[in-house]
Formats: C-alpha cells, structure tokens, sequence
C-alpha cells in the first residue's frame, strides 16, 4: 500500500541522514503519519489583470454588484456549474469556494497592488519592490516550515527575465525572489539532487557562498561603521544562500525522490509552457517537503504584455483588460475566461497531484489550500473594493470550505470583512493567530471588519 | 496615548531634521502668535477649515490628537502648503524654519522623532533653496559622512567582462521600474538574496568560460615553461584576476587565503572547480559590488576625511563613464603632484571631452532629470488617422538633447525654450512621428532640426515624448506634470498621497478633463493639489498622443494655469498658455539654481545637504560663467570639496 510506502521510505531516511534538521522534518512527518495533527500546506496563485467578481459568479447564481449586498450569504456551490474561466476545476468542486466580498482598500488598487497584494498595504508606486511589510505567504512559511520556509514561482511574458522582487517579502524592505525561470528554479531547489556536473556546480556553489560569508565579514570588520547597512545586507544575502545549500543538502536524498524531471518546457520561449513547468516545480516542492508554501505568480504585474500567445491569445493583458474586466465589456470576457482558465487548469493538475499523494489518513490535497486572486484585486484597473477569491481544499477540515459560495456583505456594511482578516483567518489556521494583517482601512471598523479569524470561515 | 499616534504618524510626514539642527539662526519663536497670525484666520472657532482647528491647541502637547494636529502644522509649513493662497498674511521663510524647529524639537521631546528622510532620493527638496544659496552658509563644510554604495549595472557589467568576455541577458543591479527620479542613488538599492544569488551565478560562469577548454591548463603550462612552478603559476593567474577585476594587486593574506580556498575545492571535486571558486570568490569581493567612499583615510582636524586617490580615481570614473577607471586613470592619480582640486578639474575635463563614455553619461542625466522614457511603457489605443510609437519619439529627444549638449551654450534654457526639434531623426516615417508633431503625412525626412512656430512647441516640455512620458493611457496627466515642474524646476516639495485617497477622476465622456480634474478642488485635496494642477493644466494645448490641437470635444481648448505659492515672487501669478509658464520658468535664476541641485544628486548619488552650499554656490556660478556650459557645472561639481571629503564617519553617527 502506498501509505506504507511513504512512510517505509521515511523512517529509512531518518536512519540515514544524520542531520538535526532532516531529522526533525522526519519526526514531524512521522507523526504525521502515526495519525497526529498534520501541519497546513498553502499556495497562492496570482495572475495579473484582475479577477472581476461577475466573472466568478456562476451563471445560475444572480450576480449583485458589491454596493448591494446587504448581508452574508452562503450557498452549495455544487448545485451550480462552474463559471466558464473556472471550469478546468468543475471535477474537484467538492473543495472549490468561490469567496466574494472582502476588501482591501488598504493596497490602493490600480493595475496591480504589487506585494500588497499578500501584504495588504499600499506601495509608494516609485518602487515596487520596496514592500512596506511582510507578506501571508512567507509569514505561514515562517508557521510550518519545510526545508525552505517557502519557495515563490511564476511565470513572465519576458523568456530573459528570471525573477520578480515585487509579490512577496520577509520584512520591510526586505523582497523575496520569485524564480520566473523554471530551470533556474530547478537548479536551485533540485541540483542538489542531480547528477555529474550539475551536482559539482551545487557543492562548488556551496564551497564558494561559504567563503564569501568569511570574506564579506573580514571586509565589514576592516571597514567598521562606513559598512553601514549596504555591507550588512550583502551578508545577510550571502548568510541565507549558503544556510539554503546545506538545507538542501541535508535533505538530498529526499529531493532525489520527488525532483521533477525537467523537459522542453523548462526552457520553452512560451510563456505558458514555463508556467507548465513552474507548477510542476511547485507541486515537487510541497510533495518533497522542500516548503509547506508555495507563492505561483503568471505574469503578475505585467500589464503590457502578452503572457498568454501560447494558448492563442494575442491581445496583451492591457488590451484585453479594457475590453473587458474594466468596463465589463462583453469583449474582453472570453479572453479573460481562456487565460484563467490556463491557469485553473494548471491549479487542477495540481490537486489531482496531491490527491494521488497519500498522507495520515487521507491524501496531502486533504491538508492544502489553494488561493487563487489576482494582484489587480477585482478588474484591470481595480479599485480594491472587493478582492474575489478563489479557493481549493479545506486543510484537513480546519476551514469550513469547500463546495461554497460565499458573499460577504459590501464595503463598509455590517458584517463586511476585509482581505486582512481573511489573512488573520490563515495565520489562526496555521497556529500562529494574529488579530490583523497588514495595514488598516482607516474608513472601516477595526474590531468588526478587520479583526481575525472569520468566524464564517471557521470550522 | 502615544501608542496609537505613533501608528498614525508612520510614514506619514518626512522632515529634513538636519535642516533644523543647523539652523543656528532660529530663535525661539513665539509659537502662539506665529499661529494665530498666520493660522487661526481660517483654523480658529470661527471658520475650521477641514475640520480643523488650532486655537486650543496647547504648547505642552498633552495628548495623541494635539500631537497629531502640531504634526500636521509641521508637515504644512515644511512642504510649504500653508497658508494656503488667498491668506492674508503670509510668514517669512525664516520665520517658518523657526516654527518648524520649535514643533519638530517639542515633538522631539515627547519621543516622537518625524522620519528624517533627507538621505531619500525625492526628498532632496526639504532642504530650503534660499539657505543653500546664501552667502552666510558658504563656510559651513562638508556633511555627509563616508559612504559605500552599490555600483551601477553597467559598472557590474564591466567589471565582469574584465574577467571573461560574455553575454548575460538579465543584469542582476539593472534598476527598477517605473523610473522615477534618478536611478543611481546611495542607499536606493540594498543588495538582496537574488541580487546576490544572481551575481553568485554569473561569477561562476564567468569563471567557467575562464577555465574551460583547456585555457586554464594553457596558461599554467605556459607559465610553468617559462620557469615557474605550477603553483606559482596559478597565484599568477590569480593575481591577473585581481588587477582586471578590482585593478589592485592582492596582499599576501589574501592570495593565501584563496589558495586555501583553490586547494580544499580541489581535493573535493577535482580541478579546475578549485580555479574556479577562487576565479569567483575574486569577483564577488564587496569591491566589485560597492564603491567605497572614505573608508581607507584617517579624518583630519577637522574631522573631514579626503577620499583616497584610488577612490578618487573611481568615483570621477564612475561619474562620468559609469564605468571602472582605465589603469592610466588611476595612475595620474597615484603620481600627480598638483593639488586633488586640480588633478580633478583637468582629468574631469579630459573624461568628459575624449571618453567615449561621457557623452552618454550626460544624456543619461537629462534622459532621467526630464523622465521621458517612460512614454515607451506608456501604453495607447490606436485610432484612426494617426501612428502612435513612443520608441520614436522618445529617439527625436534623445537627438535634440545631444545636439544641445554639443553645443553647451545656456543648455538648460535652450532645452525648455527652444522650437528646433528632430523629427523623423533615422527612419521612423513608417511609424508616424510626423504626425504626432502635426506635420503632413507626406513630410520627408531629414536630419536638420524643423522649425516650429514658438506658439506651437517650445522646449522638452512640449515634445511628445515628454508629454507622453506624463501622460495616462487614455488621458494628458496635468498632475504628474504640475508634479514634475514643481518638483524638478520650482524646487518644491509635494507629500506623498495620503492611502486613504481614492485617486481617480470621474469617467465622464462629455467633460474635458480640466472639469473632471474639479474633484481635486475640495479642500483636503487641493492644498497639494494646487501646487501641482495649474502648472500641469496649461499643456491640456495638447491631447495625450502628443499632437498640438485647438479644440477638445469640440471646443476651444482651455490652456490657462499659474504658479501658485512657488516662493519667488517673481515666478507667482497666471498664465495664459504653457508657452508663458514655459518662458517665464526658464528665464528664472531660481529655476537655473534648480536645475544645479538636481545635477548635484545626479553626479554625487545623494540629496545636497547644507554642508554642499559652497559647492553649489561655485557650481551655479560656473555654470553662469561658462554661459550655460553643462560640462563646466559638471566638472565643477566634481571637483569640489562635496566630491573630495566625507565627514568622520564617528562624528556623523554621533550627530
């Protein structure tokens, strides 16, 4: 049986790997294993060019703009076909929630809200990757680390460019690097676990970031207080590099088992086939236990671009932003339906992936959630008035999700709750309770709108 | 309360702190009558102009929201919003400052410190013109401490490539989007993981092409030939990387330590990994990621520290090519007997005339200073009867700017005043730039400048390319235009947007824009918004694409603004069309002055302190004496003592 398997293959690990951290990830899973709480999985999706609320709305449900929904209201999902751009997952309805409602004037909107998106606060526009904060994503990493805390993937319309600063942060002014380069990615996570040269070049890496550490700390103790911050933040680069290969190291043979093995899609010019490859990263990463959360962008931040000329779309998203998701022009709709539909596909393959996986008494999709939203929050040029989301798995039944649709009352009603409470939800979920996320919407009630968890969320 | 007010003002109000701690000339003002002289008309019992009042507020501070309202004062008279126009009285600039260190120093005592962001670039403007440039500041020294900063992606670029000649397509330091104000600044970009990791990478590739083929073992071999050990042959070859790379040689400890390094990564993974690692541990060095400023000299009695002549070397290389010195240039500074200031002024000079570089580095300056190349990532709609393509218009400016440049005569006013422009420069007919700039469709290309009629285009201000640059994909962007003018040509400052704005026009077809801009006139809004909107409202002469036009939904376009509450006199009052603004702004001393602070920030990497007076006072009146020559006030500028020394470093964290 394949639950025997797994758990075969990791107590022989914990036999042979001597290292404290691979043994403590062990101990976890085993207990896991023998039944104990299972700790939480995330992945945030985001695409760029908003993700209007009418477009969310399965056809059967009448649609009421915001500014009239007077009150909470909850309703089967399963009794209602999936909205065109979300059919891909119409097979795994069960554990869909489509959630309506939340705000997050905080961000400011516009054509993308850049890392406060997952941080919730307005950045200065002069740049985005100064974030004012840390970010959901990492802060759950920090929670229930993996080998990593977190990995972040995503895919560019620009083959050349191989990362983006602007989505995710460990801290002011701190960015975190999505990979935008799926054999980069895989260089970096996997080649630990590769063969030949590659190999050589993962321990010549390790050797060489290892002496840098030395040397950049002789120069910084030579030069005194004129190192300043610069000097210290060089380090601080260096120190994080060099602590991940041993991470990696440590945790070889495992990589070894769940590395993906990188084809033409890892290279590809298409823009869609490398985000093909990235959730196929992404999925390794969670199954590997590299990270227990995963950031997956597809041409986030990118208006004037045409991410999406591999499944035929040749408008770029500025284009097809104003045919539609802006002024709800019928035009732009299909286009918008096609490109979300790419990555619900994308989202589907994952889950069926990690329902194949089995874990305590169910299977790792049973202790995963997916968000699915967009950094514009609700249409091209958003206004953050309503982030609509979208939702896959219940964390092993923590949240009371799945099979719903959910509208929260409009922006300022009663009842009415912000994206930083939703956050506050997931840290509550994750065993790290906060009452807020981010920065606060000065227009709205503190303790009602924009404190955590959501009761309505919660099991 | 304080807790609650502390969360408020975080990142609400930027002040020059170091502004008020050397204005030794501010006497304690009487705060109760500044206030109720040039306050409490409009924020007294009778008006409370948005909501607020200031006749009860008390000098003690007692509580979160008094904190709260001097902190508004403050930030008011500090980015010059209040009085608002139309007061009837109005405080000196003195008597202001003394306000200002009267409410930062009350606040100061109640541990509530503003952020002091005078080191921010697109802070630099805090610092008040009219001390910079007096005659009583000329005294004061240098103020700004030792530094280090990160080079810029073509310096990394180049250094890389004096290792091992190759292409990379992503440029790890290539700096961020959008533009903004100047993109190499000290403290603008810390190093971060990706940075690192990316830089990581590429040395190691870099070291890769060095060793691969055979042409490691080549060179060993040859030294070995010519007598040498095969050891001593390698550190040879290490040395050789040190003097492309960081063009020094490296002290004994060093070369051990990399051998050390070679040795251990041999015995792992077999050569050349070890070459490698040592190849690439060279390349990472701090040196190859930062330019160090002060670090290697003791201060003198003064507490200043010359720069070093390695440093010098560097630091005029980088200013003027943005590029490591050549080994001749850091000779001449090795060997020079003349003082620094000369060694300075005459290789300044000879960069800036013969480098290939140096031409570039001055289009750069302009090409950020007037922000135009942002219209590429403008995007438009097509319509009908005209070709929109940025890249070309974009192009026509870079033209224009190099011609003036050539010429370096009165370049600033040439530049906001001239009606010579390049139209079809190379080859963009096929893309229509003719028709942006109102010429028929037919009009042949040539490379002389087109005269326009001075009430048609006059200056940057009204090229396409700059009025794209400041523009929305669907509309003319008066404010970002009124922004850039107060802030780059009037010297003044505007506070970043407050979060709770929800900044966006109505969409409203039938009105122009100037009527869908009213919104911006309530008051809470139009405090800021008044210092940007009338300046911004005057090039509405022209629609989004750039085109001169008459009309605008079918009715005569209304061009009339004004410069309100600029501080110089001379520069207040309506105009009619964007031609008088334009005239009048680039006939102004201040504006000229200006524009010699933002060259400062440009060639220094920093905001002008008050320490910097002198060297701005010298490099305006070079400017002027050169008859508007651009590489006379760059050469000044970086011959002066604001390029030469850096304040201790122990005494500058002490203040």
């Amino acid at each position: 049986m394949l639950v025997l398997n797994r758990r075969q293959s990791l107590k022989g690990l914990s036999l042979g790997a001597g290292s404290l951290l691979l043994g403590a990830l062990t101990e976890r899973v085993m207990a896991n294993a023998d039944g104990n709480t299972l700790p939480p999985r995330f992945v945030f999706v985001l695409q760029s060019n908003g993700f209007d609320a009418i477009q969310a709305c399965p056809e059967t449900i009448p649609f009421e703009p915001y500014a009239n929904r007077e009150l909470f209201e909850s309703l089967d999902l399963t009794e209602h076909r999936l909205p065109n751009g979300l059919a891909p997952l119409e097979a795994h309805k069960k554990r869909v929630t489509v959630l309506q409602g939340l705000s997050g004037k905080s961000t400011g909107g516009g054509h993308s809200t850049s890392s406060g998106a997952l941080g919730q606060y307005r950045l200065s526009g002069a740049s985005t990757t100064a974030p004012l904060g840390i970010t959901i994503d990492y802060q759950l990493g920090q929670t229930v680390p993996g080998i990593l805390p977190w990995i972040g993937v995503g895919m560019s319309a620009n083959a050349g460019r191989n990362a983006t600063l602007s989505f995710s942060a460990r801290g002011p002014h701190k960015p975190l690097a999505i990979a935008l380069n799926p054999e980069k990615a895989y260089n970096a996570f996997f080649s630990v676990a590769a063969a030949g040269d590659l190999n050589k070049r993962f321990h010549l890496k390790r050797n060489l970031l290892d002496y840098m550490v030395d040397d950049v700390k002789h120069t910084q103790k030579a030069l005194g207080a004129l190192g300043g911050v610069e000097l210290e933040a060089y380090l601080d680069a260096y120190d994080s590099l060099a602590k991940r290969q041993y991470r990696l190291l440590d945790a070889e043979d495992q990589l070894r088992k769940s590395a993906p093995r990188p084809d033409d899609r890892f290279t590809s010019t298409i823009a869609t086939r490398r985000l093909e490859a990235q959730f196929e990263i992404a999925s390794c990463a969670l199954i590997g236990g590299l990270s227990n959360v995963a950031t997956i962008t597809s041409a986030a931040g990118e208006i004037n671009a045409q991410p999406y000329l591999g499944i035929g779309i040749e408008e770029s998203n500025h284009q097809y932003g104003h045919m539609g998701g802006n002024r709800r022009d019928a035009r732009g709709i299909p286009l918008y339906e096609k490109s979300r539909g790419f990555v619900m596909t994308q989202i589907a393959k994952m889950v069926s992936r990690l329902e194949s996986m089995p874990e305590g008494n169910g299977t790792m999709m049973d202790n995963t959630l997916i968000v699915y939203m967009s950094d514009a929050p609700d249409t091209h040029h958003s206004t953050a008035m309503e982030w609509p989301m979208l939702l896959v798995g219940d964390l092993g039944g923590r949240l009371k999700l799945g099979g719903r649709y959910i509208n929260y009352p409009g922006y300022g009603k009663p009842g009415h709750r912000t994206v930083g409470s939703f956050y506050s939800t997931l840290l509550h979920v994750a065993g790290a309770p906060q009452e807020t996320f981010g920065r606060l919407d000065p227009d709205l009630d503190e303790k009602t709108m924009q404190t955590g968890p959501c009761p309505e969320l919660l099991a | 309360m304080i807790v609650p007010f502390k969360r408020w003002s975080l990142g609400a109000i930027f002040i020059v702190v170091s502004c008020f701690v050397h204005d030794a000339s501010a006497a304690e003002p009487n705060i109760k009558t500044f206030l109720k002289t040039y306050c409490l008309q409009c924020h007294g019992a009778d008006e409370a102009e948005g909501e607020v009042r200031l006749d009860n507020l008390t000098l003690t501070i007692k509580n979160a929201h008094e904190a709260k309202l001097w902190y508004r004062v403050l930030e008011s008279l500090q980015f010059n919003e209040m009085p608002f126009v139309g007061a009837d009285a109005f405080p000196t600039r003195r008597e202001s400052r003394q306000a200002e260190t009267w409410i930062a120093t009350a606040l100061a005592q109640h541990g509530l410190q503003p952020e002091d962001k005078s080191d921010a670039e697109g802070y630099g403007n805090l610092v008040p013109h009219e001390l910079l440039f007096s005659s009583n500041e000329r005294n004061r020294s240098v103020d700004v401490g030792a530094r280090i900063w990160r080079v810029s992606p073509e310096t990394l670029r180049s250094k890389l490539s004096a290792a091992s000649r190759f292409n990379f397509t992503t440029n790890p330091f290539d700096f961020d989007k959008p533009l903004g104000n100047f993109t190499d600044f000290k403290g603008k970009y810390p190093l971060n993981e990706i940075m690192a990791e990316q830089v990581t990478e590429l040395a190691i590739t870099a070291a890769e092409n060095q060793t691969k083929d055979g042409v490691a073992e080549k060179a060993i071999a040859g030294h070995i030939g010519r007598g040498a050990t095969k050891r001593e042959a390698i550190e040879h070859m290490l040395i050789q990387q040190y003097q492309n790379v960081l063009r020094r040689t490296p002290s004994d400890e060093e070369l051990s330590s990399l051998m050390a390094l070679l040795d251990r990564i041999d015995k792992q993974l077999g050569e050349p990994y070890g070459l490698q690692a040592a190849y690439a541990s060279i390349i990472l060095k701090p040196e190859t990621i930062f330019r160090f400023e002060g670090a290697s000299a003791k201060p003198d009695a003064n507490g200043l520290i010359q720069l070093s002549s390695r440093e010098l070397a560097h630091a005029l290389a980088y200013a003027i090519t943005d590029r490591p010195p050549e080994r001749e240039l850091l000779a001449t500074f090795e060997s020079s007997n003349s003082s620094i200031n000369e060694t300075l002024q005459v290789q300044a000079e000879r960069l800036i005339q013969d480098n290939r570089y140096a031409p570039q580095r001055l289009l750069q300056f302009f090409q950020e200073y007037f922000d135009y190349e942002k219209a590429n990532d403008i995007f438009k709609d097509k319509i009908p009867k005209h070709m929109h393509w940025a890249p070309g218009l974009v192009h026509d400016l870079d033209v224009l700017i190099q011609h003036v440049l050539e010429k370096d005569e009165q370049v600033l006013h040439t530049l906001l005043t001239t009606s010579d422009m390049y139209v079809l420069f190379y080859s963009h007919k096929e893309r229509g730039n003719q028709l942006t700039f109102n010429l028929p469709p037919d009009f042949k290309k040539t490379t002389r400048p087109v005269s326009f009629p001075k009430d048609q285009r006059m200056g940057v201000l009204t090229h396409p390319a700059w009025l794209i640059a400041h523009s929305s994909n669907f509309d003319n962007d008066p404010i970002r235009r009124g922004h850039w003018i107060r802030y780059k040509l009037l010297g003044g400052m505007i506070p970043d947007i407050p979060i709770t704005v929800d900044a966006k026009l109505p969409d409203e077809p039938t009105w122009t824009l100037r009527q869908r801009m009213h919104v911006t006139r309530v008051s809470e809004c139009y405090k800021c918004h008044s210092k940007m909107n009338p300046l911004g409202l005057p090039f509405e002469q022209f629609d989004h694409y750039g085109r001169y036009r008459f009309d605008e939904l079918e009715r005569p376009v209304e061009t009339s603004g004004g410069v309100l509450n600029s501080g110089v006199a001379e520069l207040d009052g309506e105009v009619k069309t964007p031609f008088e603004l334009i005239e009048r702004l680039a006939n102004s001393e201040h504006v000229e002055q200006v524009f010699v602070r933002h060259v400062f920030r440009f060639f220094l990497g920093r905001n002008e302190t008050l320490g910097d007076a002198k060297t701005l006072q010298d490099a305006y009146r070079a400017y002027v004496d050169s008859n508007g020559s651009m590489k006379s006030l760059v050469i000044s500028l970086l011959s002066s003592d604001s390029f030469i020394y850096r304040k201790d470093v122990g005494s500058a964290a002490d203040k």
